[in-house]
């Protein structure tokens, strides 16, 4: 789903250079590499917010630079979830899920009944439909990250990023959060990336590995939690 | 038989200050038409008193002794009464030069000897004193209020001067009695007033060749309303001492008034003269607001003042006379040349 | 609902309509009357009206920030310095229409550019407000300077432009008006789903797939063509940008800009055509500036949303 062909990325000068790597679809990739080692950059080459200096990047048979100009396009392959939705005065979360819809919808930017129909049910499968009605500012920061979650389930793009999306969550919406996100990632055949500081959770749930250290990016997994530091101590 | 005596004591000494008086005369007031302005010869100078118009209570009064010899001017009429003394000399400052037309104080602001003030807003209290003002002649509009009780406090004699709110064009021409007093020049400011008086009363008397009466409306718009002077104002006093009739005649007040757009445009057909546009000419009233065009009287006869403006603001108030000859060859003899007037070209 | 709005906006223009009736004599009169004075007072106030509201919504939507507005951002500052500029720097005295647009035009583009600037260095609301409030103290001071350079007919036409009037327009320039009006209404609903993506912010909106660059240079474009223009024709009117588009969101509780901007458009529409007729009725007793009105309600509204908001 996302291939790497002699990539070299970075903002402007060379960060990081990877031979060849592919990331399937139906996993969850966690990002993980310590501060400063490209993180970010990575994951906003990812979402063709920056291209790649040289090499080749395809996510799902497109290459990153035609996603970087072709707005619509990107917007039908890559959804994008960021570290914390602060939420915004009168946005209400159903309409909030049903900006997703956007890459599809027509001028004005009404939903079909179809569309209203799919924002419903993913609330729904996500044990949100409560929060439908709520504005965005007026409910949790972990109910927030659900939400935005929703909103990129109903984006329906075959590779999803989040960055860093459980930064600002307690233990029990990290958890929620991976309950939610691994089975969607298999059953619907999605390719995920999220970077994260939480090693324990990632093992915990047996994700593979991106590993960004040194300039390089290796996936490991079932690797236990002092092989991990290790690898990204004794690169860096 | 005891309050008797008492009351014929009273008497006696009620009486006599009466006699005094009889014998000496009663200071006189020297001023005939002004309102505001009151002036008295007394024993070692000018006793002079003020009315504020806006407080019947707030007079401004002092004695003069001596006659001042650096005196700052606000206002452009206050330049002209004091040309029309020939005391330019005694100036030591002047409101804004851009607005100067008096040929012999522009050539002592060349000199250096006078200073422009620039604006009547800011006064500068450092220039006035450098320039050692005795006396400042202000115009009393309002907001220089705080910096003229600071230059009194500073020992500068400031002195209001309201005659712009006057009724009667020759009572505004007799301020120039005042500045007579300020600058030791009474009598030749005295003379100078009784021939204006007589001219004008001269004019005022002619025959008018013109049987009719000229509808005539004046002013100009000003953002979304047409202003101009009050039924009551000095302005609308002249134009009645030429029998024009005045479309704002019935509208009271001595200051301005205001007349929407829409209803001067639909209530002036019989206007056949226009004064006072504020403006030389018709493309610069066009462009000003363009829809002066479709004015009924825009196409009639236009007058301004503005034969020479900065001359006009000097004089208009010291010469009434010239006001009104003007006038009346506006109303039977538009060729004549005129003192302040021109006809805007068609 | 906009059924309603429709209704009562007609309503309105009836009531203005009726009160700026004036008895006249004949057939050419009226027709002048009409042509001159009641129909381009009522397209300024509707035109005007809306065209605030709507660049102003615009401008909250671009900076992400309820506060913003043409007026308290400096756009209206641009358009005035540039105003200024023309009227009394000498270059040309009004006369050409197209000159006094373009111009204003011109200053509102730049200020709005500036600002955006600003706004990507500065992320606090009260640090940019306050920029923009530095702005328009600094155009004021240029426009001093240049007023006490300028011959008095020039500083008097300024300053009369200043106060801001929705009786200034012409029958020749109603339709320029409109024309540009109606261009920016449809360039802006054209933006819809874009502004509805903006309210994520840039980086979300670039994923859901907003062509960044564009919306953003259309966003002022259209900020500068109606602020501009409606700064040209009518003065600087304020508050109107600022409250309406507020008024909207708490009001709809939503931020569908589809649904916000015909409510910018009808209320702001509505607002200002309000603040003529209670002028116009005010008028036998004193005259009182649109300016002043818009002040006089907008601004303890807009202090009301501040206090409500800490």
């Amino acid at each position: 789903m996302i291939r790497f062909q002699h990539t070299e990325i970075g903002y402007h000068r060379p960060l990081l250079a990877i031979e060849d790597l592919h990331l399937q679809t139906g996993k969850v990739y966690a990002l993980l590499g310590l501060n400063g080692s490209g993180k970010s950059t990575l994951l906003k080459t990812l979402a063709a917010q920056i291209t790649v200096l040289s090499g080749n990047l395809l996510i799902n048979d497109f290459k990153v630079e035609e996603l970087a100009q072709n707005a619509n396009l990107r917007a039908q392959q890559i959804a994008f979830v960021s570290s914390r939705f602060e939420g915004v005065e009168h946005l209400s979360v159903a309409d909030y899920v049903g900006l997703g819809r956007i890459p599809y919808a027509s001028i004005f930017g009404k939903l079909t009944a179809d569309e209203r129909q799919l924002v419903h049910d993913t609330l729904e499968k996500l044990g949100l439909s409560y929060l439908s009605e709520k504005r965005t500012l007026e409910i949790s920061d972990g109910e927030r990250q659900m939400v935005s979650l929703a909103r990129a389930f109903v984006q329906d793009t075959p590779v999803l990023l989040l960055d860093e999306p459980a930064s600002f969550l307690d233990f029990l919406n990290r958890e929620q959060l991976l309950r939610t996100l691994i089975p969607w990632a298999m059953h619907t055949n999605r390719c995920v990336v999220l970077s994260s500081h939480d090693l324990d959770l990632c093992i915990e749930h047996d994700l593979p590995l991106l590993l960004l250290a040194q300039q390089k990016l290796n996936v490991v997994q079932g690797l236990s939690k002092r092989d991990v530091q290790q690898l990204l101590i004794e690169k860096a | 038989m005891r309050w008797l005596a008492f009351l014929l004591i009273l008497l006696a000494f009620g009486c006599r200050p009466k006699s005094d008086s009889q014998r000496g005369g009663i200071p006189r007031n020297l001023c005939q038409y002004s309102k505001l302005l009151t002036i008295w010869r007394v024993e070692d100078g000018y006793a002079i008193e003020i009315q504020n118009p806006e407080h019947p209570k707030a007079r401004f009064k002092f004695l003069l002794k001596k006659s001042f010899k650096r005196i700052a001017a606000l206002s452009a009429t206050h330049v002209g009464m004091m040309a029309a003394l020939k005391q330019e000399h005694l100036l030591c400052a002047i409101p804004d030069k851009r607005y100067l037309h008096a040929p012999k104080v522009k050539k002592l602001l060349a000199k250096g000897s006078i200073i422009d003030l620039q604006s009547e807003q800011q006064l500068s209290v450092k220039k006035l004193l450098a320039k050692q003002t005795q006396a400042l002649i202000y115009s009393g509009f309002g907001p220089e209020k705080a910096q003229i009780k600071r230059l009194s406090t500073l020992g500068i004699t400031c002195i209001p001067n309201f005659e712009w709110r006057e009724t009667h064009p020759l009572a505004r021409a007799e301020w120039i009695l005042l500045f007579g007093a300020l600058t030791g020049q009474f009598e030749k400011a005295q003379l100078h007033f009784r021939k204006v008086c007589q001219n004008y009363m001269r004019i005022r008397k002619q025959p008018k060749l013109c049987n009719t009466n000229p509808n005539v409306i004046s002013g100009y718009i000003y953002g979304d309303q047409w202003i101009a002077p009050a039924g009551n104002s000095f302005e609308a006093k002249l134009y009645a001492d030429v029998a024009f009739a005045y479309y704002f005649n019935e509208r009271p007040g001595t200051g301005s008034c205001f007349s929407s757009i829409p209803s001067i445009l639909t209530k002036s057909a019989s206007v056949s003269i226009w004064l006072n546009p504020g403006q030389s000419s018709r493309s610069a009233l066009l462009a000003q607001y363009p829809k002066y065009k479709y004015f009924p009287f825009f196409e009639k006869r236009i007058f301004c003042y503005t034969h020479n403006t900065n001359f006009y603001w000097e004089w208009a108030a010291v010469r009434p006379d010239w006001v009104l000859s003007d006038l009346s060859n506006i109303r039977d003899n538009p060729t004549a040349d005129m003192h302040f007037y021109k006809e805007l070209k068609l | 609902m906009f059924i309603g709005f429709t209704l009562v906006l007609v309503l309105s223009c009836l009531v203005h309509l009726e009160l700026t009736k004036v008895n006249v004599l004949n057939e050419v009169q009226a027709n002048i009357l009409w042509w001159e004075f009641r129909f381009p007072r009522l397209v300024s106030a509707l035109v005007a009206g809306a065209g605030l509201s709507l660049s102003g919504l615009l401008m909250q939507n671009l900076f992400r920030n309820p506060m913003a507005g043409p007026y308290v951002l400096g756009i209206n500052s641009g358009a005035s310095l540039a105003t200024a500029l023309l009227m009394m720097g000498g270059f040309t005295f009004v006369s050409s229409n197209l000159g006094l647009v373009g111009s204003a035009l011109l200053g509102a583009m730049l200020a709005a550019t500036f600002m955006l600037f600003v706004s990507w260095r500065i992320q606090q609301t009260t640090s940019l407000l306050l920029v923009g409030l530095m702005f328009a103290s600094f155009t004021g001071s240029i426009e001093s300077v240049l007023q006490s350079w300028a011959a008095p007919e020039e500083v008097k036409q300024f300053f009369l432009w200043n106060m801001g009037s929705l009786q200034q327009l012409t029958a020749q320039q109603a339709p320029w008006l409109i024309a540009i009006f109606g261009v920016a209404v449809i360039w802006s609903l054209l933006l819809v789903k874009a502004l509805n993506a903006f309210v994520l912010g840039q980086e979300q909106a670039f994923q859901l797939g907003v062509r960044i660059k564009t919306v953003r240079f259309s966003i002022l474009a259209i900020t500068a063509i109606l602020a501009g223009s409606v700064t040209a024709y009518c003065g600087p009117i304020a508050f109107v940008g600022l409250a309406i588009p507020n008024l909207g969101r708490q009001l709809l509780r939503t931020q569908d800009h589809l649904h916000l901007i015909l409510f910018c458009l009808f209320f702001g529409a509505f607002f200002l055509l309000a603040c003529d007729v209670f002028s116009l009725l005010l008028e036998p007793y004193f005259s009182l500036p649109i300016n002043v009105l818009t002040s006089l309600i907008g601004a303890p509204y807009i202090a009301y949303l501040v206090l409500r908001r800490s």
